[in-house]
């Protein structure tokens, strides 16, 4: 018993970067299931994805600028701030379809993105680490970045309570209540990119929307508010986090595929047995109802 | 689908507003709403022109007209959603923005909620409490908030249901539940776009019997509906839109053959014969 926990658990540990690792996938796993759970109520899975991606150039010219030390978070930070604006731009005023400006500007970004990579040469074989992550290089530094950007994010979750839930599922009454609609949605769009500027050296920009969006879609098939649905999102994205972490160990398989797919595996089963919501759960209903008319 | 009814103009209806007493005390000169040249629409294009009425404390009014006659477009620009294009809007004789926030609240219509959205019914009406509770805080449980939202609950009948998850009500009490948060909100003046879209007669019933005891408060309603008898038998007065105001008054008065050609087009055939008009209206919803 003692031999197998220390296999399965206590060898792996015993190395400071999987002691990083570790403590990254929980600390970004209950970041990304809170913000997820507006991003998933709200519908802007699409828009969240997006954004990951956008934030390319900004990490490719602050790796060009100092390599692996660079400015990377700052760099993501500013790009995916300025990809939101030019989205909201695009789409006053009926110009563009949200979804239409979404795929514009995400697609031009990614673009961009990879060409500044490309210059850099013998560097660029480096740009597979910004889109599919590198949970096992995490350092001090990093890890004291995600937990100021993480904290901050669930500072203003708590503070903007409220105001951010009204905001998401009636804005005409926020409108008309004159709560400031549009500082609420900048104040959703900064939290979305803190944390996928925390989440980028976990799973890369290409896998960054599966930790925003599925655990907080498990979460809503099990709970009944928001704020539950927050705590189990939160729960369900750090639980996958660590589980996948382990698996990629002992199955020797990429950390950030091994993380998403366990955390999908957790969302169909869930999906298939959640009281009430589950897919099973409406099968059975049925089947007793027809086995036993009233 | 067409619909036939009656519509008696020569009996006296009975309102339930008879049956409270009007408050003598209120400023009779100042109306609760009063609206003043008002033309408003979407990006430039005007979906209402020249809207002019004023509608007392404690009145109840029947927005009535055919789809696309702009009943939502004038709610929307009484709540302040959309800001007039010209024209003002007075509420107790105040037309800044800041009393509509204070004075007027809004039932939308039933398809602009998400009933999917993880809320319980307890959330929804405490966020009409918003402004009352301010920046960086929260309710206390049990506290003056709390208190509110309980008894806007039981004031529509909807406070053993309070932990519910909103989609898990019937059409009936999904409606209530933003009456209650109109309440929570202590608007006095209620604005309801087509709360009886879609209900059953009974629950149309039990919402009519929450506004009757809110009449007898002296809360103002104004209720878009495309049920004329319900316009005709239930309301102080009606507002016939199609665009620009066609008419406004007892519903005895503008229940005519006339006015309600005018009113609904083509889109409606008229029957008259001594004093009583046989509509039949054309429904596509």
């Amino acid at each position: 018993m003692q031999d197998l926990f220390n296999h399965l658990i206590g060898e792996p540990l015993s190395f400071p970067f999987m002691q990083h690792a570790l403590l990254a996938v929980i600390l970004i796993g209950i970041v990304a299931g809170v913000v997820g759970s507006y991003i998933v109520v709200r519908g802007m899975a699409f828009f969240a994805d997006a954004l990951a991606h956008a934030v390319l150039p900004g990490v490719a010219i602050a790796y060009l600028s100092g390599g692996i030390n660079g400015p990377l978070l700052q760099g993501a930070f500013v790009m995916g701030g300025l990809s939101a604006l030019v989205i909201g731009l695009l789409t006053r005023g009926g110009k563009l379809k949200e979804d239409t400006a979404i795929g514009i500007v995400f697609t031009t970004m990614l673009a961009l993105g990879i060409g500044i990579m490309s210059i850099g040469g013998s560097r660029a074989v480096d740009l597979n680490h910004v889109l599919i992550g590198n949970i096992l290089a995490i350092g001090d530094g990093d890890l004291a970045v995600i937990v100021v950007a993480g904290g901050v994010v669930l500072l203003l979750v708590a503070v903007f309570y409220k105001e951010l839930l009204l905001n998401a599922f009636d804005p005409a009454l926020a409108q008309a209540l004159q709560l400031p609609g549009e500082g609420l949605r900048y104040l959703l769009l900064l939290m979305m990119a803190l944390t996928i500027v925390i989440s980028l050296q976990a799973v890369g920009v290409v896998l960054i929307a599966a930790l925003l969006v599925t655990p907080a879609a498990a979460a809503l098939l099990l709970t009944r508010r928001l704020h539950s649905m927050m705590l189990v999102a939160a729960l369900i994205g750090a639980g996958g986090g660590v589980l996948g972490l382990f698996f990629s160990w002992h199955l020797n398989v990429a950390p950030s595929a091994a993380i998403v797919v366990t955390i999908s595996l957790l969302f169909l089963v869930i999906f298939l047995l959640a009281p009430q919501r589950g897919l099973l759960w409406a099968h059975r209903q049925r089947s007793s109802a027809n086995s036993q008319p009233e | 689908m067409s619909l036939a009814f009656n519509l008696s103009t020569r009996a006296k209806v009975p309102t339930t507003s008879d049956e409270c007493q009007p408050d003598e005390s209120a400023d009779q000169a100042l109306a609760a709403l009063d609206v003043r040249d008002l033309s408003a629409g979407y990006n430039g294009d005007l979906a209402l022109e020249g809207i002019a009425f004023a509608v007392q404390r404690g009145e109840r009014i029947a927005l009535v007209g055919p789809n696309g006659a702009g009943k939502s477009t004038l709610l929307k620009t009484l709540i302040g959603l959309l800001k007039p294009a010209r024209g003002e809007i007075r509420i107790h004789g105040d037309a800044s923005r800041q009393a509509i926030s204070a004075h007027v609240a809004y039932v939308p219509q039933f398809g602009e909620i998400d009933w999917d959205f993880p809320v319980s019914v307890w959330d929804v009406v405490m966020m009409g409490r918003t402004r009352h509770i301010g920046w960086f805080r929260l309710p206390l449980p049990g506290g003056r908030h709390a208190l509110a939202v309980q008894q806007a609950l039981d004031r529509v009948g909807l406070l053993p249901y309070a932990n519910r998850p909103i989609n898990e009500l019937s059409g009936g009490q999904k409606r209530r539940v933003f009456v209650a948060r109109a309440l929570a909100q202590q608007a006095d003046i209620l604005l309801l776009d087509e709360p009886f879209a879609g209900v059953d007669a009974r629950a149309q019933d039990a919402l009519m019997k929450v506004l009757d005891s809110l009449q007898c408060d002296g809360v103002t309603v104004i209720l878009a509906t495309h049920d004329l008898s319900l316009a005709s038998s239930q309301f102080d007065r009606v507002l016939l839109l199609n665009r620009t105001m066609v008419a406004y008054g007892r519903p005895a008065e503008v229940f005519s053959a006339e006015l309600l050609a005018q009113t609904y087009g083509g889109q409606l055939a008229i029957l008259g014969s001594e004093g009583r008009v046989i509509v039949v209206a054309d429904q596509h919803e």
